[in-house]
């Protein structure tokens, strides 16, 4: 299956992009799970016996998708998490927004960081309209899916 | 010239989304078992500060740290309200504090009856947890008392921040 070069270029970007982020995203809760999970019992969402459970694999997921998407293995099944997880943030904040918590959002760093705003709802989703070229375009640059 | 991204996903649309399934429960496997691996190794040490009890509470009213409380304090608009019962422990308090318990709650609103009104704004701090709080909090607004809030943290916090105390003074006998 043939794409335009441009479509390609735009696959690969987002590719990148969308992976490196989930990777950085990462590193901080992998080194803290139990800072993660406190940050995660701040929105008051996840029933508390869940709380570690969350901790530790949400960042094990977002570290895998996104070294996948780096390297371009399982890119579509990847993307596919992606989106799925940036669908979860976004209804976490706004339901964080709705119920007026001033909470820091525990995106990227465990012990401070963004406070939950407007602005990480924005974030979010253009980071999940970059998940789609990957989940259903090409392949764009090296990459190990055999698929191009 | 190559076939354009939409065209390429419209064509195949149920094989590239069941392709993407299929990778994204291989991936989630290889998660799980990534993580079940690093949680009999680091699980068992984490530490989790979130309690339990509040945790599980829903708040009948908005939560205050401690520095938004020491400004109402200095701006002498709100009351505070001191929701512990008579102990040990509660030889001191936030000064200017009126005291509302639990176990005692319409012993304490008679008491105050000429002393409260329905437009006061209300600050109600405890031990830390906020769910002896919190009871009373949701009782102060079915009474009519609707601008209530919570000091997280309770004394403790606001002694943190630097808050100024006062021995404690019973509204009505303990």
């Amino acid at each position: 299956m043939r794409h335009a070069p441009w479509l390609r270029w735009l696959s690969l970007l987002c590719r990148l992009g969308v992976g490196g982020v989930f990777i950085y995203a990462s590193l901080d809760k992998l080194l803290h799970p139990g800072a993660f999970a406190t940050a995660i019992s701040h929105y008051r969402l996840v029933p508390y016996a869940l709380l570690h459970a969350s901790a530790m694999l949400l960042p094990v997921v977002e570290a895998l998708v996104g070294l996948a998407l780096v390297v371009g293995w399982q890119r579509r099944g990847a993307a596919l998490i992606c989106a799925g997880l940036l669908v979860v943030f976004l209804a976490a904040i706004a339901s964080a927004l709705s119920r007026g918590l001033d909470i820091s959002c525990g995106c990227f760093h465990t012990d401070s960081g963004h406070a939950v705003g407007i602005g990480l709802l924005w974030r979010d989703l253009l980071l999940l309209l970059a998940c789609l070229p990957p989940l259903l375009g090409a392949r764009g640059g090296p990459g190990l899916d055999r698929d191009r | 010239m190559g076939r354009s991204w939409s065209q390429a996903a419209q064509s195949s649309p149920g094989n590239t989304l069941a392709t993407a399934a299929r990778q994204a429960l291989l991936l989630l496997a290889i998660s799980v078992a990534l993580t079940a691996g690093r949680w009999a190794l680091v699980g068992p040490r984490l530490a989790l500060k979130a309690d339990p009890a509040d945790y599980e509470m829903e708040y009948a009213a908005p939560l205050l740290d401690a520095a938004q409380a020491r400004r109402f304090y200095d701006e002498g608009v709100h009351l505070f309200i001191d929701t512990r019962e008579a102990g040990p422990e509660t030889v001191e308090t936030i000064p200017g504090a009126f005291v509302i318990r639990a176990g005692s709650f319409d012993d304490d609103m008679l008491a105050l009856l000429d002393t409260l009104v329905p437009e006061d704004k209300l600050i109600l701090f405890g031990d830390g947890s906020l769910a002896v709080a919190n009871n009373i909090a949701s009782r102060l607004i079915a009474r009519g008392y609707p601008e209530v809030s919570l000091l997280k943290g309770g004394l403790g916090a606001w002694r943190a921040a630097g808050g100024p105390t006062s021995p404690r003074q019973p509204a009505v006998a303990p």
